[in-house]
């Protein structure tokens, strides 16, 4: 289209004035946005109508000014009023704003303090486990202990007994350092045996402790080398004590090919 | 360049920055603004509607809904489709339309009594001319008599260019060609 005969058709002057139909005014709307020289005249009328208005002024009412702002006032006011309905859930939001805030803090506060507490319980519990180790064991000990003491304390009285007599048997020339001795009471025939430096016996080997009586031996049971004092069977009548080394369990009658020490009553 | 081009000019520039803070404001819902702007523009737009509606209530009641309009519509404003002036005065003219239609009032436009009055001597419309125009208005009074008219009874009075036409026995194009060549003129002098 030509811009020029657009122009000078009058349309702009009729546009400005208001003499056109919505259609029409928004076709020229279009075209000014399109074409920068029908944005211009179109200015240029604008300007001057509005001069021209301007110049054919009339002071409406002076009331009319306070009239209009009192109305938009009135609107605005109902619409905070509505608005005060609406914004009245606010607060409580806000509250619950700030309850899940809270809620969110304590939750993390909550979780971090479990975190801290289970390390601490861990901690805490395997230093239990080890207390409880400690003191399995040394309950262990206790017992031990408690079973040595009363080991000793029964070897002690035995040693200490009066009814017992004490009987060192010597070593013989297969081991003529070794010394054993034993606790007899011949009032009930109780029979004790300190044994413990006799050699180790080797495998498949015990010794066993023999009472003599009238050049006959009786069988006074077996001992292992185990650092205790051992009750050995009764024995009513003995002229002497012999032990010698037998197979395990011990034999019928004594080898004396390994006889290691002997005493007589 | 004469003092009246000096004064235009800065008129001009005067009224772009203003304007622009104008429509922020309106648009923002200032309504320290919409004062601003009723200040500034409401006796040119209600020089329009009284021309329109020709009752001095009546035309308080237009210029109240249309400022009404102004501003609880600001946001549809597109100050890239025209000046602030021409929307507020294209909702003061169809406020004005529209009060006449719905209280039943005929436009003034067809009482012939009054248009013959203003056709038969148009610087009537000057009668309540601003003291401080009265330079420009000499001005426009050198506008020849029948451009005057046309504008007027378009501008001010809200005939159609068609019922111009028939009103003056004139045809259609020549009802525009003059109605620009009147406004070209308009443009000149202001």
């Amino acid at each position: 289209m030509n811009i020029n005969e657009y122009i000078s058709s009058g349309i702009l002057e009729l546009y400005v004035t208001g003499d056109l139909s919505q259609a029409e005014r928004l076709e020229v709307e279009a075209l000014a946005a399109k074409h920068p020289e029908i944005r211009k005249e179109l200015t240029a009328i604008e300007e001057a109508m509005e001069k021209y208005a301007m110049l054919h002024a009339v002071e409406p009412p002076a009331s009319t000014l306070n009239t209009i702002l009192n109305k938009i006032e009135q609107t605005q006011q109902q619409e905070v009023k509505g608005k005060i309905v609406q914004m009245q859930p606010q607060p409580k939001s806000n509250i619950l704003r700030l309850l899940a805030y809270a809620a969110s803090i304590l939750l993390f506060l909550s979780v971090a303090t479990n975190i801290y507490y289970f390390n601490k319980y861990k901690t805490v519990s395997s230093e239990l486990a080890d207390i409880r180790e400690d003191n399995t064991f040394m309950a262990g000990e206790m017992e031990t202990l408690k079973a040595n003491y009363q080991n000793l304390e029964s070897e002690v009285n035995i040693v200490k007994n009066p009814e017992f007599i004490a009987i060192t048997m010597k070593g013989l020339p297969i081991s003529p350092a070794s010394t054993s001795v034993v606790y007899w009471d011949k009032a009930n025939g109780d029979l004790y045996v300190n044994a413990n430096n006799l050699p180790a016996p080797g495998p498949g080997k015990q010794y066993q402790l023999w009472a003599l009586k009238d050049g006959k031996p009786i069988d006074a049971g077996v001992f292992d080398i185990n650092g205790n004092i051992q009750q050995m069977k009764h024995i009513s009548e003995a002229d002497a004590f012999a032990v010698t080394l037998e197979p395990v369990g011990g034999s019928v009658a004594p080898t004396l090919e390994l006889l290691y020490v002997y005493a007589g009553v | 360049m004469s003092s009246y081009q000096n004064q235009k000019l800065n008129n001009a520039s005067n009224i772009q920055a203003t304007e622009e803070a104008l429509i922020i404001g309106l648009q923002a819902q200032d309504s320290s603004v919409l004062k601003l702007i009723y200040e500034k523009y409401a006796s040119a737009l209600y020089g329009v509607i009284t021309r329109l509606v020709n009752d001095d209530h009546l035309a308080e009641d237009v210029l109240q809904e249309a400022f009404l309009k102004i501003w609880n519509n600001a946001a549809s404003y597109e100050a890239e489709k025209g000046r602030l002036f021409t929307w507020m005065m294209n909702i003061c003219r169809n406020a004005a339309i529209d009060k006449l239609r719905s209280k039943g009032v005929k436009n003034s436009k067809q009482t012939a009594s009054d248009e013959s009055v203003l056709l038969e001597n148009p610087t009537k419309i000057y009668d309540d001319i601003k003291p401080d125009t009265i330079g420009l208005k000499e001005l426009v009074d050198k506008l020849k008599p029948e451009w005057k008219q046309l504008v007027d009874l378009i501008y001010f009075k809200g005939y159609t260019h068609q019922e111009v036409a028939e009103e003056l026995n004139m045809p259609l194009g020549t009802v525009k060609t003059r109605l620009r060549s009147a406004i070209t003129e308009l443009r000149n002098i202001i």
